[in-house]
């Protein structure tokens, strides 16, 4: 009798294989479930020169790596603190010129990737829902084409192909059998759109706890190269039934990166090199306190 | 700026008082349609909970990030996005089946705001300044570009102000009436009514029905309509008698307060003038 193969690696390992690709995509939304040990841990390992495929709406996730320096192109839909305010690591990026953002919306990131899941070249989508806007003239990936069948005229929104798409899970088996609690679903095709996908979890369950939830598990582990066991992997942002996100922590981002001290927070909260670590600077009362707010 | 937007009266917040006009609002016009709230929209999201319990018990509803239908919270999140703003849910629907209902125009109402909102009722979420290096860099177009396919789009700014309310956006991520007439059905599907109102923290304002410029509706109670063209970057179309927006009841607050928002989110959230 054989077993399967493990897809356990550290959390540094996991760095490493995230900062070898160019093109990395997200999930969760706002300040939820963001994959944000995976991201430090990229951070740390040298990650540069990214371009970033976020989910439709983004906030410290995208921000910590475009204030970090690692990212040159930004597939934009939304990226804000929502009640804060707005992103501060990618607004300086954007007004000093450092960043290249391609001005999309929910439809282009939504479709886009929901093309490249399904191998179809573009979505083409009624002009209607663009020609009131700018983004056809702002962005040159949205083409105009005609309908072959009917004439109508349409916008061509691409495929949006990742080379890693990175995500946190509240349960993952050691096969990368994934579960993600909460949220729109936008993990199971941003997975399909990337080449490789890696998965940080709060809990790592066995298979039998997989078969015996089947109808909760969200994504296949047959694309997943790695798995990480990363308790509060998600922190600041919430994880869904199990911990809110820290706003106090956000703020503190959000105060540096605008004051320009990015640096104080990067060695502080992106600079140890373990979760554990990690967890040591934002401290245990605060940890158990977000439990409640789950 | 700012001011932070005071209301006449110790008895309610400027975003409280907000929430209930809209919740009249949706109770009026909405009743049995089905629509949504963006994710940064905590007073849209309090509206529509609030209609749901008073004005409008058969709204449809979908709360943003979080993605419920009809959720039954009574502690308001402060985001659609925190996994608490779909509690009770009657339904989910995930990303996938928002765009295609944007794209199909399956949504009857929704509510937008914007970093600029023009006299027309355009929206711009994409900056202030020349492209590609803008001075100001916005959030990003996101959801905005659903003003063009919802049937009834409504706009609301808790930032009424020159810089804000401005004659024409700089860029469109969201379009209203373009520029005005009959100008937005050569753009966008001619099933759809253009922006109803625009809720601020002074007034209530809709669009003249030939013109499509915005016009003042109500002044909310403490300012008067000259307090609200001083703060509008453009001129108002001014009726020749403006009313005051009626202040919250009793009970209107009475059920905002116990079964919408009991850790009192809405007494915190920031509301500016000028």
């Amino acid at each position: 009798m054989a077993e399967p193969r493990s897809k356990v690696v550290s959390l540094d390992e996991a760095g490493r294989m995230i900062a070898q690709h160019k093109v990395i995509s997200l999930a969760g939304s706002h300040s939820v479930n963001s994959p944000m040990a995976l991201i430090r841990a990229a951070i740390r390992n040298g990650a540069t020169g990214l371009t970033i495929i976020p989910p439709v709406t983004t906030a410290i996730a995208a921000d910590l790596m475009i204030a970090a320096g690692c990212v040159d192109t930004f597939y934009l839909s939304y990226i804000g603190f929502e009640t804060l305010g707005f992103a501060p690591g990618f607004r300086a990026a954007v007004e000093s010129g450092k960043l290249k953002v391609i001005e999309g919306d929910e439809p282009f990131v939504l479709l886009g990737t929901r093309a490249a899941a399904g191998g179809w070249p573009f979505i083409p989508v009624p002009a209607g829902v663009y020609d009131g806007t700018d983004l056809p003239r702002l962005n040159p990936l949205l083409k105009k084409i005609k309908d072959p069948h009917t004439g109508a005229d349409c916008y061509a929104i691409p495929a949006l192909h990742a080379d890693c798409c990175i995500l946190h899970a509240q349960e993952c088996d050691e096969l990368g059998n994934a579960q993600f609690w909460g949220g729109n679903n936008q993990e199971p095709d941003k997975a399909a759109a990337a080449k490789t996908v890696i998965i940080s979890t709060e809990r790592i369950v066995s298979i039998d706890h997989t078969r015996k939830h089947v109808d909760r598990v969200t994504l296949p582990g047959h694309k997943v190269a790695a798995v990480v066991h990363a308790p509060y992997g998600a922190h600041p942002t919430a994880s869904p039934g199990v911990y809110g996100a820290d706003e106090p922590h956000l703020k503190i981002y959000f105060d540096a990166v605008r004051k320009g001290e990015t640096k104080s927070y990067l060695d502080r909260f992106v600079a140890p090199k373990t979760q554990a670590e990690y967890l040591d600077q934002v401290g245990l009362e605060t940890l158990f306190a977000l439990q409640e707010n789950a | 700026m700012a001011e932070a937007a005071k209301s006449a009266s110790n008895d309610y917040s400027i975003p409280e008082l907000m929430t209930v006009a809209m919740a009249r609002v949706l109770g009026e016009r909405e009743d049995g349609k089905l629509g949504g709230v963006g994710a940064a929209a905590v007073v849209p999201m309090a509206a529509a909970r609030l209609a749901a319990l008073t004005t409008a018990p058969n709204l449809w509803w979908f709360c943003g990030g979080a993605s419920g239908l009809n959720p039954t919270f009574d502690r308001l999140p402060k985001s659609s996005a925190d996994p608490r703003a779909a509690l009770g849910s009657t339904g989910k629907k995930n990303m996938l089946d928002v765009v295609d209902m944007g794209i199909t125009g399956g949504w009857d109402w929704g509510f937008n705001g914007g970093l600029q909102i023009d006299m027309y009722g355009n929206i711009n979420m994409i900056g202030i300044g020349t492209y590609p290096q803008l001075k100001v860099r916005g959030p990003g177009t996101v959801g905005t570009i659903w003003t063009g396919t919802l049937r009834r789009p409504y706009l609301y700014t808790m930032h009424h102000a020159s810089r804000v309310l401005v004659e024409k956006c700089d860029y469109i991520s969201g379009p209203g009436y373009i520029s005005g007439g009959t100008s937005r059905w050569d753009k966008v599907q001619n099933t759809t009514d253009g922006p109803q109102l625009l809720f601020s923290p002074m007034a209530i304002l809709d669009f003249d029905p030939d013109s499509k410029r915005m016009r003042l509706k109500s002044v909310h109670p403490g300012y008067s309509a000259d307090d609200v063209q001083k703060n509008t970057g453009f001129e108002l179309v001014m009726p020749a008698s403006v009313p005051m927006t009626a202040a919250p009841t009793a009970e209107e607050l009475f059920v905002l307060r116990r079964h919408v928002d009991r850790d009192g989110v809405l007494k915190n959230v920031r509301a500016t003038i000028g």
